[in-house]
């Protein structure tokens, strides 16, 4: 058991080793436990927050979300774009203070290398998969643009896939929605004597 | 400010080892230019290309554990499809639809014309059974 004089002694020594001070000891200290990162998803640095703005604004330029669907899938495009260059650059700088050689001869790191590999898998998944759903959503914007009138537009709810209002059937044909006034017109046409079309088998 | 690809830095966070740099500069420089991309999300995609390539080859050349292999593979696969039907539908749109649809096209990059119905074709079915029904009548004339 410890006596008084130790115990006073202790208290006094503990009080000179209270952890760091400084914000950047703090800092330093708070990734103690952290081994690769490669499963977290980090807030952004404030050293790239001005790359990361150009690189959002680029990418906005490409594919112009304009409501709030599709801006949900922007989102998850562009952060899944961001994640895997930063993934890249992550494990890229953590080889090549190691050493010289390529990544893949040293055997040291194969752990981590299987880390930063399902990271990557993940990311690249949700990139692709964001595309698609912004092919899905421009494309029946495009399809309700081209062949819906206005009333239209307001009866059939945004969700609709574009098969379902694209065709519409007129006198026993399939038609376009858009086309009906050209049907219209044509059909006035077809009223003049050369039509209707007496079958050979019919004549004489 | 419009896209600019030879300002833009394709697969820089690459891991090429220094005796490999001749090699992957060539791979890349030849995919750029046999994709020849033309907006951003192209050359994200691009880019994701010339990481997947340059992988496989670091694989058959070090070798690399299955996981990686297969990564690489599906990534390279995924991102030849999707620039190449990204690339196809706005080359199709703008060489496809006409006037106000084109105009409304710009603001759907990403539509794909291709499974959208076109204005005017009920015209041309139309221009077809006239001419069809020009013949008919001609021929019964004849037989008459």
């Amino acid at each position: 058991m410890a006596t008084a004089a130790q115990i006073l002694a202790n208290q006094a020594n503990a009080q000179l080793s209270t952890g760091p001070k400084t914000t950047e000891g703090r800092a330093r200290s708070a990734k103690n436990a952290l081994k690769h990162g490669f499963n977290a998803i980090p807030a952004l640095k404030p050293e790239d927050k001005e790359r990361f703005l150009q690189f959002e604004a680029d990418l906005r330029e490409s594919i112009a979300p304009a409501d709030a669907l599709e801006e949900g899938a922007f989102l998850q495009l562009r952060d899944a774009a961001w994640r895997l260059e930063e993934l890249r650059t992550e494990v890229d700088s953590l080889f090549a203070e190691q050493t010289e050689s390529d990544p893949l001869e040293s055997e040291d790191f194969e752990n981590l290398q299987n880390q930063a590999n399902r990271a990557r898998a993940a990311a690249e998944m949700q990139l692709y998969r964001a595309i698609k759903a912004l092919e899905d959503i421009q494309t029946t914007l495009l399809a309700r643009y081209i062949h819906l009138t206005d009333e239209e537009h307001d009866e059939i709810p945004l969700g609709t896939k574009p098969r379902a209002f694209t065709y519409q059937m007129v006198d026993g044909f399939k038609f376009n929605r858009a086309d009906r006034e050209v049907f219209a017109a044509t059909n006035e046409y077809m009223s003049q004597p050369v039509t209707p079309v007496i079958p050979v088998s019919a004549t004489p | 400010m419009p896209f600019d690809p030879q300002t833009y830095p394709f697969a820089k966070s690459a891991s090429v080892a220094p005796r490999d740099r001749q090699d992957f500069e060539t791979l890349k420089s030849q995919i750029v230019a046999t994709f020849n991309p033309f907006t951003f999300l192209q050359a994200i995609l691009v880019d994701e290309f010339i990481h997947a390539s340059w992988e496989l080859a670091r694989a058959r050349k070090y070798g690399a554990p299955l996981s990686f292999v297969n990564r690489a593979n599906r990534n390279w696969d995924r991102a030849r499809k999707t620039h190449g039907r990204i690339q196809t539908s706005q080359i199709a749109a703008e060489r496809l639809l006409e006037g106000e649809d084109a105009g409304a096209a710009q603001a759907c990059p990403l539509a794909n014309p291709f499974t959208i119905a076109k204005r005017g074709k009920a015209k041309q079915v139309f221009r077809m059974e006239i001419a069809n029904g020009k013949k008919a009548l001609a021929r019964t004339k004849r037989l008459l």
